[in-house]
């Protein structure tokens, strides 16, 4: 069989043990139905083996080779079985949900919608009783809201809110001035000069919170929210109009769209 | 006493079932003696065991396994001094002959080879003349180059020439 085009003895060995890959195993199988010697050659392999397993079995190698096979505590099959990989994804999955969806439901309560930057918090004060404001539920008309937020600079802040009906609010901090904003030098979780107290319109109250570089003048800033409010009931969308088109000067717009009564 | 865990001993298992008779009908031939074809046997598998981590997954179990064995059996053939080959070969317990000329060129590779100043040429040769392999068998079995191969026959065959073997007569 070495001497002829087909395959070789090693070939035909490694055939037999099945370490050939799929192509190569295929042409010897051809080749193996047209040569009898060959094919003779693996028969005697096959019967070869029959013979010599069954005088020298494996349990006699492993007799005589002193080959113990180890008892596996339960801790470790456990082990074993909780680290293959085919369960990591599940584990991920785990994982988003033990830590990330409590941290989303935390934040996202019932009554309140944060949109967008989550660097505005609030407390809000009903019957003279304050309350932590990520805990509230629908607010009410009376409710009085005080935010506080962070920024590392030296900026000018201003408050406005939106209600369902376009109506715009402002808060100055002179009353009669012409300006919105407020010089704050930097803060960290510091209240906003201004609180709001809600009125009894229906539907819900966008509050936002603009840091400029510069003042703000009023008259600007209520054209500016009139044209984003567009007397839209629908508050998320002038959320949206507003977080598109900032004030010239604005270097950041925090929001906060409440639910009332 | 080794004590080897229920996975290893699964691939140890199928292993031994797939490989172990080929082994031991080479080592049979070797040797001469199913005793010690059997022990050839043993000590393989316990190095395949030992080693069966080291291997590379693209290596041949095969020839990993046909490399130890030949080791084994010169060791044990140096040790026991014992280089005499029989007109037959036995073939697992089959009166298979192999041809006289090869049995020739298998003594003289013993009587030259068996000091292994040169592992390389002593296996190219027994893969040529013992085994029957074809030179490209051995090139993808050992990584050597054909022309490698066929530079190391050369050299068999002008030592076999010097020593008053005409080579081209045998093969």
């Amino acid at each position: 069989m070495n001497r002829h085009s087909g395959p070789g003895k090693y070939t035909l060995e490694r055939f037999f043990a099945g370490e050939l890959d799929q192509k190569s195993s295929a042409e010897v199988k051809l080749h193996l139905e047209t040569c009898s010697e060959c094919a003779s050659y693996v028969k005697s392999l096959d019967l070869e083996k029959a013979v010599y397993l069954n005088k020298h079995p494996y349990r006699d190698w492993a007799a005589v080779s002193n080959i113990e096979t180890a008892e596996i505590s339960l801790l470790e099959r456990m082990k074993s079985w909780l680290f293959k990989p085919a369960f990591y994804p599940l584990y991920g999955l785990a994982l988003v949900l033990c830590v990330v969806v409590p941290f989303i439901i935390q934040k996202d309560d019932p009554g309140i919608q944060y949109k967008g930057n989550r660097g505005l918090s609030f407390v809000y004060k009903r019957d003279g009783v304050l309350h932590d404001g990520a805990t509230g539920k629908l607010f009410q008309q009376g409710d009085q809201i005080q935010l506080s937020y962070s920024f590392p600079d030296e900026h000018y802040a201003g408050l406005l809110s939106i209600d369902s009906k376009g109506t715009v609010s402002t808060y100055q901090p002179v009353s009669g001035g012409q300006n919105l904003t407020t010089y704050v030098k930097e803060c960290d979780n510091c209240p906003v000069s201004q609180s709001i107290i809600l009125d009894g319109t229906p539907g819900g109250e966008l509050i936002i919170l603009l840091i400029a570089r510069k003042e703000l003048l009023l008259d600007d800033i209520r054209s500016w929210a009139a044209q984003v409010s567009n007397n839209d009931v629908n508050l998320s969308d002038v959320e949206k109009r507003v977080r598109r088109g900032l004030p010239r000067d604005v270097i950041e717009c925090r929001t906060l769209l409440l639910q009332k009564r | 006493m080794k004590t080897i865990s229920a996975e290893q001993e699964k691939e140890i298992r199928l292993l031994y079932e797939r490989y172990s008779s080929m082994v031991y009908r080479r080592c049979f031939s070797f040797l001469k003696s199913e005793d010690d074809a059997w022990d050839a046997v043993q000590d393989v598998f316990m190095k395949l065991t030992d080693s069966l981590n080291s291997i590379q997954k693209k290596e041949s179990i095969y020839s990993w396994l046909l490399s130890v064995s030949t080791n084994y059996c010169i060791s044990k053939l140096r040790k026991k001094k014992h280089v005499e080959f029989e007109e037959e070969i036995h073939s697992c317990g089959t009166d298979k002959k192999l041809p006289q000329e090869k049995n020739m060129v298998i003594q003289e590779v013993m009587q030259h080879f068996l000091n292994p100043w040169d592992k390389k040429i002593r296996d190219v040769v027994l893969y040529t003349y013992f085994d029957g392999y074809k030179q490209e068998e051995i090139a993808e079995m050992t990584g050597m180059g054909e022309s490698t191969i066929r530079r190391h026959l050369t050299t068999f065959k002008r030592k076999c020439s010097q020593s008053g073997i005409q080579m081209e007569d045998l093969i």
